[in-house]
C-alpha cells in the first residue's frame, strides 16, 4: 500500500504538540501517529536546543510523524498548516508493509 | 520570512516557564537553608556538613528527576522548569554542575568535562578570593 508520510518539526515551547495529536486522532482520524522528543537540535532561528545543558532543556525539539492515504494526509495538513508556520512540515511517499 | 518569525515560542510561554522557575526556586532556597542549618545543629560546625549534604542530596535528586522527567515522562517542560531549574537549581547549583558534567562524560567529551570541573573549582575559588580582596579594600 502506498501512503503519504508526514513529519512535523516543533519544539516543546510551541505548545502545539497536544493540539496537533488530538486533531490527528479525533478529527482527521489518521491511521496512526507517533511523537518523538529529541535530545538536541536547531531550526531556522539558529538557536540550539539541548538536553545536555539544563537551562536549555526547557524547549527541546519535538517531531510528530504520521502516515495514511495521500488524500487524508493532505487534507489533515491543509488544516494543520493554519497552526504551523511554513517550513516545518515534511511529506514523502512511502510503502507500507 | 525572517528568522525571528519562525520561532513559535511566544512570550506567554516564556513567562510561564519563568513563573515555574520562581516558585520552584523559592522552595529550593528555603529547603536549602533549613536542611543545612538542621545538619549544623546536629553535627556541629567544624566542617561544612550542611553545604556538603545539600550538594550531594541535590545531585542525587537531580540525576533521578532528570531521567524521570526527560526520559520517562512526556511533554512537560513546565515540570522541568519547576523541579530541575527552579527547585534543584536554588537548592544547590552543584546539582546543575553535576548533571551537566555527567552529560558531557556520557557524550564522551572527557576533556570538556574535565575542563568544566577544573574551571569551576579553580575559577570559583579565585573569584571568591578576589571578591574578598575587593571587599576588604572598601
Amino acid at each position: 500500500m502506498r501512503v503519504l508520510a508526514a513529519r512535523i518539526y516543533l519544539t516543546e515551547a510551541d505548545a502545539l504538540h497536544n493540539q496537533i495529536l488530538a486533531y490527528l486522532h479525533d478529527e482527521a482520524q489518521i491511521l496512526g501517529a507517533t511523537s518523538f522528543r529529541a535530545i538536541s537540535g536547531f531550526g531556522r532561528s539558529g538557536k540550539m536546543h539541548s538536553s545536555g545543558l539544563l537551562d536549555l532543556s526547557l524547549d527541546l525539539p519535538v517531531v510528530i510523524e504520521f502516515f495514511d492515504d495521500e488524500e487524508k494526509v493532505r487534507s489533515a495538513l491543509t488544516h494543520l498548516n493554519k497552526l504551523i508556520p511554513p517550513g516545518h512540515v515534511l511529506t514523502f511517499a512511502a510503502d507500507l508493509n | 520570512m525572517d528568522a525571528g518569525t519562525i520561532r513559535l515560542m511566544n512570550s506567554d510561554q516564556y513567562l510561564i516557564q519563568l513563573l515555574f522557575i520562581a516558585v520552584g526556586g523559592a522552595f529550593g532556597a528555603v529547603l536549602r537553608f533549613v536542611s543545612s542549618n538542621g545538619l549544623y545543629a546536629w553535627l556541629g560546625r567544624d566542617f561544612p556538613y550542611g553545604t556538603l549534604f545539600v550538594n550531594v542530596s541535590g545531585s542525587l535528586l537531580m540525576g533521578f528527576l532528570y531521567i524521570l522527567l526527560l526520559e520517562r515522562m512526556g511533554n512537560a517542560p513546565e515540570l522541568r522548569a519547576l523541579l530541575l531549574v527552579g527547585f534543584l537549581g536554588a537548592f544547590t547549583t552543584f546539582s546543575t554542575f553535576s548533571i551537566e558534567t555527567l552529560n558531557l562524560i556520557e557524550q564522551g567529551d572527557l576533556l570538556v568535562a574535565g575542563a568544566n570541573i577544573l574551571l569551576s573549582v579553580v575559577l570559583c575559588l579565585a573569584a571568591v578570593w578576589l571578591g574578598v580582596l575587593l571587599g576588604r579594600m572598601t
